[in-house]
């Protein structure tokens, strides 16, 4: 073990204490059993500077029966629980319980505090770095989940546990919840599917279709066969949103009377509009252009991105009741400083359109590459040239190369200084480049421009070595002695946009560097009190899913300002979440959905590309996400007895003590302990009279295993008729679930043995074995009968 | 921040003072001080992680894994290993050690001191116990050599010694 300090705690506010003043680096030692084994195995993401012993607290092990009830203290050791004769009177699951974890030693040694609070049990998990080093599984932030497909028999059947943000949703900028929301789609609920979306994502029919889709890169199914086609479910919802916009996107029911003022329409701006609006406040947007929309309106070509789709999606804003003024001038029509008078925040979002100049020998005969789109957008549909020369790898490279083509241009040819891999277009773009028979020459770097009379005739290119230094920074190498000349007409420059700040009085004291406007990366605020920014003019050029990001992000903080309320309300409200599902058939491989596109000879410059997908073709993918999470179950044996008989935990804090349900307690796979709190005491009512105790435990050997299954029941019968049941089921999902369906079937109903088998049965009914652990459903349903049959039998005897 | 500077142990009747920081860190188990700094070679390290019971000691009588035990934690606690069971004066063996020879109780004996010291804390708290209390009581001492049913015998034969005053 690597070193660590160690303090006595003399009393239970002296160790929360510790614990705060320790800032999470402090863990508590009591019977030490659990933590001396993780801390060898660096189980734990963070290693303890401190172990706070509270084994020192005195009284705190007592084991008292008031008459109403049981108290023990979270000290109480296993071994004196099972050893209490009031215990084994009153509380005979208790004494079994405790009877039945790990070995005498541990039991000695081991608290009823600890066993509640013991560390998710796992083998995966828990496997000894040591040992050819730790295997990074889900829980511990690595991707995926081992159990799922490999050993799984101390593993759930009950689905597993997001314990932290999938591969998927960390990957992407703006953090959409992925897996909920295609698990949505999945039980065919497309209404909460839409709402999960929007949680985070407010314009997915635009990015459906033009995101790279980080997500897709991380997701762990591309191990197994393929990626799942996010965009395209993504792209589908996005259209059954705006097709259902009125009941979906609706007005806010509040109105702050708070006003903000957004400067741009793009991406950035409209998020910011729609999170604004959606808390209630009066938002009006500002663009110079006769659109609305930015870049998705005047720069993507409307082969990848209909006009009409971007129409609709600031038409569902607008309908929300969000104001667009359209062909105003911010620093000629209105100044910024006015602005901020007649507006309470103001959110400038104005995106990066201005040229970079390279440098290059005759760069004045070059064209700006968002000129040519722009006029495409505007309907000014020249052909550009018969010889048409791209310089750039991006996506805007390809967009101009591809355009130029479907314009009427002989050949078009598109000259990055990135080799193939490193190009910074996106895969399905490059393919359509391809296909539209553009010209692809990675590995050169623009020379000079070549005329002849005044007009341009071709470029000269040297051999680029290497576009990025060993720090990954942007520092070309050349090789002039390798040259190649291309014959061009027109040359096109797409290698990059800057910003253009000069909207902002030169003698504002809004702070400008660079060229960017600085602002705080949790809050997007700028200098000035009021002023937020997002969006390139912020990073420079980025993609649409990171202005959403930064719109939302700004608008949680603008929030904050505008009603005083605490900021960092950017969070989604804490929904309980379910267990995840997974279905059945989630590991059979199979292929990526494929887009439907138009065939080559009929693509054009203004209509889709892409034919989407329906419903069935949505679902079939949606079936293909793991929904990844952790499958490993509760470990303690205590836990799944005092669920059935009613307990409740005392916690104490730094702020007091609390009392909860144990069922509570134990909501998700780890405990709902906070950083500084500890157990102090578990509380059981006294179970009815003449109550049936039964706790059953199967496992591999009768010592040291943990259970495959346990069971605890309480059962109440009189005259041959069940009048109280519950059941409890204990390592068959991440906390203790009980079986009400199983109750439900007992009570009030004459107990034999098709009558246990009928609970039995309803007990695992909403089991969902994983591909290797079916036969556990079999274990808790025979566990389940014998457990009923065990009190009936007892009945009899009475 | 230690409270404590320094600890005070009794291990087989002979008291020692550990220096923390220098003799022990706060982060050393008991098995690590009584082999390592100590020089008590007979509790054994299998698993380290409280599930063999190789390493199982008497603390102030009680059989406890000394592997998932703090050092620090045993300020002024009494420790019996398996070296403090023979007769400090003749060096006899243990009449519970001497069973397990005569009864060929261990093949590779690694497990042996753990089970000793188990047994020791049994029949010191109950020196007749039955057959069932017996297993119950070694459920955690693991033995891969598959001698326990020798080990039954053993146990069994010492109580009976015990009984007739050998």
């Amino acid at each position: 073990m690597k070193p660590f300090n160690h303090v006595d705690a003399k009393t239970v506010k002296q160790a929360v204490t510790l614990l705060k003043k320790n800032q999470g680096k402090a863990r508590l030692i009591a019977g030490g059993t659990d933590l001396l084994s993780t801390l060898k195995d660096k189980i734990l993401p963070d290693y303890p500077e401190t172990v706070i012993n509270i084994k020192t607290i005195p009284k705190l092990n007592q084991i008292t029966d008031d008459g109403s009830g049981l108290k023990m203290g979270a000290l109480a050791k296993l071994e004196e629980i099972a050893q209490s004769p009031v215990v084994k009177e009153k509380y005979k699951l208790l004494t079994e319980a405790a009877e039945a974890v790990a070995t005498p030693q541990i039991r000695r040694m081991g608290t009823i505090g600890g066993n509640l609070c013991q560390d998710v049990r796992c083998w995966y998990y828990r496997y000894p770095h040591s040992v050819g080093g730790r295997i990074l599984c889900y829980l511990k932030g690595g991707k995926g989940c081992y159990a799922l497909t490999r050993e799984n028999e101390y593993h759930s059947i009950f689905g597993g546990w997001r314990d932290t943000s999938p591969p998927c949703a960390s990957a992407c900028p703006a953090g959409v919840d992925i897996p909920s929301y295609v698990s949505n789609i999945r039980e065919g609920d497309l209404t909460q599917a839409a709402k999960t979306l929007l949680k985070r994502n407010p314009l997915p029919s635009i990015t459906g279709r033009v995101c790279p889709h980080f997500c897709e890169q991380q997701c762990n199914r591309a191990e197994f066969d393929e990626s799942v086609s996010v965009r395209d479910i993504e792209r589908f919802m996005g259209d059954y949103i705006l097709d259902k916009a009125d009941d979906i996107m609706q007005a806010p029911q509040t109105d702050t009377g708070k006003s903000v003022a957004i400067i741009g329409s793009g991406p950035a701006g409209l998020s910011a509009a729609y999170y604004l609006r959606t808390l209630g406040h009066r938002v009006t947007v500002f663009d110079k252009r006769e659109e609305p929309g930015g870049m998705l309106t005047y720069v993507i070509p409307a082969y990848r991105l209909p006009k009409d789709m971007v129409k609709r999606a600031v038409e569902a804003i607008e309908h929300m009741g969000v104001t667009f003024k359209c062909n105003v001038d911010i620093g000629k029509d209105i100044t910024l400083d006015n602005l901020k008078k007649d507006f309470d925040s103001v959110f400038i979002a104005t995106g990066a359109w201005m040229p970079v100049s390279i440098g290059l020998k005759g760069e004045e005969s070059t064209r700006f590459c968002l000129d040519f789109l722009i006029n495409i957008n505007r309907g000014i549909t020249e052909t550009p040239g018969k010889k048409v020369l791209v310089i750039g790898g991006g996506n805007a490279a390809v967009d101009v190369a591809v355009s130029a083509l479907r314009l009427g241009a002989e050949q078009a040819t598109m000259a990055c200084l990135e080799c193939q891999e490193e190009m910074p277009a996106l895969p399905w773009e490059m393919e359509l480049a391809v296909e539209q028979g553009v010209t692809v020459m990675p590995s050169w770097g623009p020379h000079r421009v070549l005329t002849a009379e005044g007009k341009v005739k071709g470029m000269e290119l040297i051999r680029c070595t290497a576009v990025f230094d060993e720090q990954g920074c942007f520092a070309p190498c050349f090789d002039d002695t390798v040259k190649e000349t291309v014959e061009a007409d027109q040359i096109l420059l797409a290698v990059g946009y800057d910003t253009d700040l000069t909207f902002i009085d030169p003698k504002s004291s809004l702070k400008r560097k660079q060229g960017l406007i600085p602002v705080d990366p949790n809050t997007q605020a700028t200098n000035l009190p009021g002023i937020f920014a997002g969006g390139s003019v912020t990073h420079g050029p980025a993609t649409v899913i990171e202005a959403i990001a930064s719109g939302r992000k700004a608008a949680a903080a603008m929030d904050g300002y505008l009603t005083g309320k605490a900021q960092a309300q950017d969070t989604d409200e804490k929904t309980e979440e379910p267990f995840l599902t997974f279905n059945s058939d989630y590991l059979t491989k199979t292929s990526r959905v494929q887009m439907p596109k138009r065939p080559v000879a009929e693509r054009s410059i203004a209509v889709e590309d892409t034919l989407g997908l329906d419903l069935n073709d949505i679902a079939a993918e949606a079936n293909r996400c793991f929904n990844c999470g952790c499958v490993s179950v509760g470990p303690s044996d205590m836990g799944v007895v005092l669920v059935a008989l009613g307990a409740q935990v005392e916690i104490a804090g730094p702020g007091g003590v609390r009392t909860v349900p144990i069922e509570d307690f134990f909501g998700s796979l780890r405990t709902t302990l906070t950083a500084n709190e500890m157990v102090t005491e578990i509380q059981v009512p006294q179970p009815p009279e003449g109550a049936r105790q039964t706790f059953l435990k199967f496992r591999l050997r009768e010592s040291v295993d943990f259970p495959i299954v346990s069971v605890a029941s309480v059962i109440t019968i009189k005259d041959g008729i069940c009048q109280d049941a519950r059941i409890v089921l204990g390592a068959v999902a991440p906390c203790p679930v009980q079986a009400t369906g199983a109750e439900k079937v007992l009570i009030g109903r004459a107990i034999d043995d098709g009558q246990a088998t009928a609970a039995a049965q309803a007990a695992l009914e909403d089991a969902i074995p994983l591909e290797k652990n079916s036969y556990k459903v079999t274990i808790a349903r025979e566990l389940v009968r014998r457990a009923i049959l065990a009190a009936e039998s007892s009945g009899e005897m009475r | 921040m230690p409270d404590k500077k320094n600890i005070n142990l009794v291990v087989n009747g002979k008291p020692y003072e550990l220096l923390i920081g220098k003799d022990v860190l706060p982060s050393d188990t008991l098995a690590q001080t009584l082999r390592d700094t100590l020089g008590y070679l007979g509790t054994k390290i299998g698993c380290d992680r409280g599930a063999c019971g190789s390493c199982t000691v008497l603390l102030n009588g009680q059989a406890v894994l000394s592997c998932t035990t703090l050092t620090v934690e045993c300020d002024g606690m009494s420790v019996t290993t398996i070296e403090g069971l023979e007769d400090p004066k003749t060096g006899q063996l243990h009449p519970l050690q001497q069973a397990f020879i005569d009864h060929t109780a261990f093949q590779c004996g690694f497990c042996t001191p753990g089970i000793i010291m188990t047994t020791k804390a049994l029949l010191d708290k109950n020196p007749n116990p039955t057959e069932d209390e017996i297993k119950k009581a070694l459920a955690g001492n693991y033995c891969r050599c598959i001698s326990h049913y020798k080990v039954l015998e053993a146990v069994k034969a010492a109580i009976q010694g015990e009984k007739h005053g050998e």
